[in-house]
């Protein structure tokens, strides 16, 4: 036993050392590679975010990762990918059809990919992103820097802002200027709420200039939600609802289950009928064209 | 210990599970008072909204919870019994390895399915993969010894959870296999129970009546032929309860691990080595489990929920190691 200890953790510390000195010089590789700016080049996102950012710049990736859970793209860039590559999921990026689609540089979230940056490095440069720093204008912005399409992303977001302040009226006239809002989910076994964090957040209370209802704001900014007792739904005492609800059967099932009970009905939100149903699709997709998308379906909902 | 003290020890566990039940549908992240809460059960009114809640959503889940806590006890104790293997789980005879597999391959194939289907072919794998492991025990030269069940429960385990995360990997389904089976009782309706509640309250009925030879098999197999007992037909028969009862136990709030571990020794501390006893001691000690550490995950951060997992092995292990350092002596 002895005998080998020793040497055994010897030959650990020094490879544990080694690959914490290579991930420094990829670093500073990965700040250099940024400075460059192109054109046709063959990009490969490793976000499905990132992805929808740069399809609202009009560029196509030759590859992308796709949704966890849904194993596919997302159905809002689905149509534009028909001829891309798909990597799988972000957090087990397939490798091997990275490699195929041979791309010039990679746009990936720093979340995910900080674990296998070496690898990917070895087959392209890459452009980090952290998406929890600054809004999806900043990604756009940013990528725009990058591939040369500035205008285009100005011009996005100009566009998204015009139709942003249609909306931000319409909400005032129907509901006042100060109406309070809440975005839930509700699946079999819990009651999410979500907090002021991406992906609801910004599009209600910034985007939409919606007040956050009582103690949405203590559910802090670290997660997307945080699972709430259902018996104080009323407490947040909302004017305005937003349930996000899958396009799947049985969530389908879940959302009437909630409806039938008399707890939701005696909802203020649902008596006066102020309650808007979104999909997950394109609401929980914190991009340029997930939450254009968003406000597009909004303002169709608003007609009716 | 004579008769009389396991008769107090089970009335005091009664009151305790009644206790803990009470406790949990008084308290919770909205403060409601204990006489709205007596006047709710007694004297609903459907216009007040305080009502409603206990009645529309802490009842169900408290009853919910005491229920799925009596189902993995019991099912616990009797599979301790059979395999005289005081560390069996559920788990250990390939039930959950059966469930896992075809609720995986339900994902995979026809990922729209609904709730209830789901359940159905939970069900239906942890049934088939029992009766595998008993095939692969009959047919494993003559005699049924727990050794040989544990073992053909192990391996078929390792068997089934390997093709299931075959099937998962290949089709990106973790994220829902790790939802369907996320423990917890918040979920728990009304429409539920009804079927819930009489199929525990039968199985754990039948197991009672089978403590005798229970106790029996576990002095060895031998011994219990002697005795005129059938071994196969217990087998089969407490086998059965086990699926029935694990099985709905995860139907209605996925899958809760340690309660069945832990709770029949709780129980034999309190009761001694007779199942006639141990199988209602663990039905109440198990209701009471579940019951204080939902309410625990309900009220340590309110309104914010913990998982339940969590709060079961919080609150089980220190009870646990407290009953077995001060009963030593008896």
């Amino acid at each position: 036993m002895k005998k080998w200890f020793l040497p055994a953790s010897f030959t650990l510390l020094a490879v544990f050392l080694g690959a914490c000195g290579n991930e420094t010089t990829t670093n500073e590789v990965t700040s250099d590679s940024t400075t460059e700016a192109a054109t046709e080049q063959r990009i490969a996102s490793l976000s499905i975010h990132l992805t929808n950012d740069l399809i609202a710049l009009d560029i196509i990736p030759v590859g992308s990762v796709v949704g966890g859970s849904l194993g596919d793209f997302l159905p809002q860039s689905a149509p534009y990918l028909k001829d891309a590559v798909k990597y799988g999921p972000a957090k087990e990026v397939d490798m091997e059809a990275l490699l195929v689609s041979k791309p010039d540089v990679i746009v990936a979230d720093e979340e995910f990919a900080t674990a296998n940056l070496a690898d990917y490095e070895d087959i392209a440069p890459v452009q980090l992103f952290d998406l929890d720093e600054g809004t999806w204008r900043d990604h756009l912005t940013l990528l725009g820097q990058n591939f040369n399409k500035e205008q285009k992303a100005e011009q996005f977001i100009s566009d998204y802002e015009k139709k942003t302040e249609e909306i931000k009226a319409k909400l005032d006239e129907q509901f006042g200027e100060n109406a309070t809002a809440m975005a839930i989910r509700v699946t079999n076994k819990e009651l999410r709420v979500f907090s002021t964090a991406r992906p609801m957040g910004p599009i209600l209370f910034e985007d939409l200039d919606l007040e956050p209802a009582n103690g949405i704001v203590e559910l802090g900014t670290e997660e997307p939600y945080q699972v709430i007792s259902k018996e104080v739904i009323g407490d947040f005492d909302a004017d305005i609802i937003f349930v996000v609800v899958n396009n799947d059967e049985e969530a389908q099932k879940v959302y009437d289950q909630l409806t039938a009970s008399s707890v939701w009905q005696s909802l203020e939100a649902v008596q006066k009928d102020q309650i808007f149903v979104v999909s997950d699709q394109p609401w929980l997709d914190y991009s340029a064209l997930g939450n254009s998308m968003a406000i597009d379906e909004l303002s169709n909902q608003l007609k009716e | 210990m004579t008769t009389w003290h396991k008769w107090r020890t089970i009335i005091l566990l009664f009151l305790g599970s009644l206790a803990s039940i009470i406790l949990a549908i008084s308290l919770g992240a909205k403060d409601i008072s204990f006489m709205t809460m007596w006047t709710s059960i007694f004297h609903f009114d459907a216009n007040n909204n305080l009502h409603q809640i206990i009645y529309e959503i802490r009842l169900p889940r408290v009853l919910g919870a005491a229920f799925v806590g009596m189902a993995f006890a019991v099912a616990g104790s009797i599979i301790q019994a059979v395999t005289r293997n005081s560390l069996a789980d559920i788990g250990i005879l390939g039930i959950n390895g059966g469930a896992v597999l075809f609720v995986t391959i339900c994902f995979a194939f026809y990922p729209a399915i609904s709730y209830g289907w789901l359940t159905f072919f939970s069900f239906v794998g942890a049934t088939l993969s029992t009766i595998l492991v008993f095939s692969i025990g009959l047919v494993a030269r003559g005699n049924l010894s727990p050794l040989t069940f544990t073992i053909a429960g192990a391996v078929i385990a390792a068997f089934l959870h390997a093709i299931s995360s075959g099937i998962a990997i290949f089709f990106d389904l973790n994220r829902d296999l790790a939802f369907w089976y996320a423990g917890g009782v918040a979920g728990v309706t009304w429409g539920q129970l009804p079927i819930f509640i009489t199929i525990v309250i039968i199985a754990v009925f039948v197991a009672i009546l089978l403590g005798k030879q229970l106790t029996i098999i576990g002095a060895g197999q031998e011994m219990a032929s002697s005795l005129g007992i059938n071994i196969r037909f217990l087998l089969f028969s407490s086998m059965g309860l086990v699926v029935l009862l694990g099985g709905a136990g995860v139907a209605v709030a996925g899958s809760i691990s340690f309660v069945g571990l832990i709770i029949p020794h709780v129980a034999r501390k309190f009761v001694g080595h007779d199942y006639r006893w141990i199988i209602p001691a663990s039905a109440l000690l198990g209701s009471t489990l579940v019951v204080m550490a939902d309410l625990l995950a309900r009220i340590i951060f309110a309104p914010k929920e913990l998982a339940l997992g969590i709060l079961i092995a919080f609150i089980g292990v220190p009870f646990f190691l407290i009953v077995a350092k001060k009963m030593e002596g008896i």
